[in-house]
């Protein structure tokens, strides 16, 4: 277990040195997130102005804007380290060492995990210190609800790991925007309620969805709801993601694409 | 323990309908350098690859330092290591970055100390900070070797390991090799163009030619069974198909 930790640490060296080096990286970490709040942040502020019922909702936007990053950038910064590792063309020394495939998708997750709190949190920061954000009102609950959205994040990066080692650089576009794709489903600004419903047996597939209805519940004086079937979800999805990763990765030994990378 | 630090038997890869390694059997005793010699496309990146856990056979057993590959490849990956100028570390890495993360995936103990004695020996030291990618072609090998030895293998797999370096600077990098195989009875497998380095370094010689292994012996046998001046010439026979000729 020790050999695992230090391959896992020396993975996530690597992501620091090249960060430590990278001023745009550096500045990535932050930038999107803390854009992504200030919109919300501004928009919070117009709301306010027009009165309190609005308040309110810009209020809860903005909340939910901050805990949506938790997801998306969790995701993001997944296929990000993972990229790192295409463009530089490094599987064919780094497959050759004793790291094993899961100590390489846990030190990928570890750094995006990493790199995704130290920008949220910047942008909470920002938020809460600019627009008066009322994040932590969610109070203790914020840690499983949060807790929850890092999942989904890592069995999204997993699957996007496992299409590119099945299908190469090819379908990138489609890394980029998976996570966008499932937004409009995902009920992160507005309630369930608000889709038809034919469209609700949908939603609830995605454990996002119940995170944001459950988030929206005790900030409105509700119960906590929807922790249970958004963790039974994304286990669910975790263990067949790691299985679609698996089998991407034999794929992609037997058929040299870790030897010939890129398109 | 295997007397044998590497044994192929019966590999074969497909691609589809290319077969770009076929049937493929030999040993590799320890302690000794063995070339990998044959035109493009003959198949030696492939069983490289093979070798070395990047790429899984469609049958055949591959077994090194008496582990099968197969099942057991992270055992021996930790006492395996390897280079080619056609693979390149992170570019934006420091030389020492690059060093030190491949020490630690490796789990070797004193990762600065193990990284100083390379630097000094591959003459690295004055270019400890520099990102790699800023390195010359000829800096890029010698980081790929320092790199290659960072964990002090049993078994090295070198695909043209003086590639692009001037003949002094292969010259000392072909004495280091040379050492290190004798005083860490360390066995190489070597892919390599250059004939004259071939010749020097190498013991025993596997000729390939389309994915099949159509000759072996040391240098000097296969020189006299083909009857020509050098390895070179032997080469050309083999590639041109004048196999006939030999002796």
């Amino acid at each position: 277990m020790s050999g695992s930790l230090t391959r896992i640490g020396a993975m996530i060296h690597r992501h620091y040195y090249l960060l430590r080096g990278s001023g745009p990286r550096f500045i990535e970490v932050f930038f999107w997130p803390s854009l992504e709040v200030m919109l919300w942040g501004f928009l919070s502020l117009y709301f306010a102005k027009q009165g309190t019922g609005l308040a309110t909702l810009g209020q809860l936007a903005l909340t939910c804007a901050i805990l949506w990053q938790v997801f998306i950038r969790g995701q993001m910064n997944t296929v990000i380290t993972f990229f790192e590792e295409m463009w530089s063309r490094n599987f064919g020394h780094l497959f050759v060492t004793p790291l094993r495939p899961w100590e390489f998708v846990v030190a990928i997750l570890s750094v995006a995990g990493i790199r995704m709190s130290i920008g949220v949190s910047f942008a909470a920061a920002v938020a809460t210190l600019l627009f008066a954000a009322q994040l932590f009102s969610v109070g203790f609950l914020l840690v499983p609800y949060v807790a929850l959205l890092m999942l989904m994040g890592c069995w999204m990066g997993v699957i996007m790991m496992g299409l590119i080692f099945r299908y190469g650089m090819a379908v990138e576009w489609l890394i980029w925007m998976a996570g966008f794709v499932l937004m409009p489903l995902s009920c992160v600004y507005y309630p369930l309620t608000a889709l038809p419903e034919w469209l609700h047996p949908v939603a609830r597939l995605i454990p996002v969805t119940h995170v944001f209805e459950g988030v929206r519940s005790v900030m409105s004086g509700g119960p906590a709801t929807g922790f249970v079937p958004a963790l039974l979800l994304n286990l669910l999805y975790l263990g067949l993601a790691s299985l679609f990763l698996r089998r991407s990765l034999d794929y992609a030994r037997a058929n040299a694409m870790l030897v010939q990378q890129g398109e | 323990m295997s007397e044998n630090a590497i044994l192929v038997r019966d590999l074969v890869k497909q691609f589809g309908p290319v077969t770009a390694v076929d049937r493929l059997n030999f040993a590799i005793p320890r302690g000794t350098c063995v070339g990998l010699l044959g035109g493009n496309g003959a198949g030696k990146t492939t069983t490289i690859a093979m070798l070395l856990g990047l790429v899984t056979p469609t049958s055949g057993n591959i077994t090194v330092l008496g582990h099968d590959m197969a099942h057991d490849r992270f055992t021996a990956l930790a006492r395996m290591n390897f280079t080619s100028p056609y693979v390149d570390l992170p570019h934006r890495l420091t030389v020492w970055e690059n060093l030190s993360v491949y020490a630690r995936l490796y789990g070797v103990a004193d990762v600065a100390g193990r990284i100083d004695e390379l630097m000094v020996q591959f003459d690295l030291t004055a270019l400890r900070d520099r990102p790699s990618g800023k390195l010359s072609a000829g800096q890029k090998t010698r980081l790929g070797l320092a790199k290659a030895l960072i964990n002090d293998p049993d078994v090295l797999l070198l695909d043209e390991p003086t590639a692009s370096l001037d003949p002094d600077t292969a010259d000392r990098l072909r004495s280091a090799l040379e050492a290190y195989r004798t005083t860490h009875n360390c066995t190489i497998l070597m892919a390599s163009h250059n004939m004259l380095e071939v010749e020097r370094m190498c013991s025993h010689v596997l000729m390939m030619k389309k994915g099949k292994l159509v000759d072996e012996g040391s240098p000097a046998a296969l020189i006299a069974k083909y009857g020509r001046a050098n390895l070179e010439a032997v080469f050309l026979a083999i590639a041109r198909g004048e196999e006939e000729n030999a002796a």
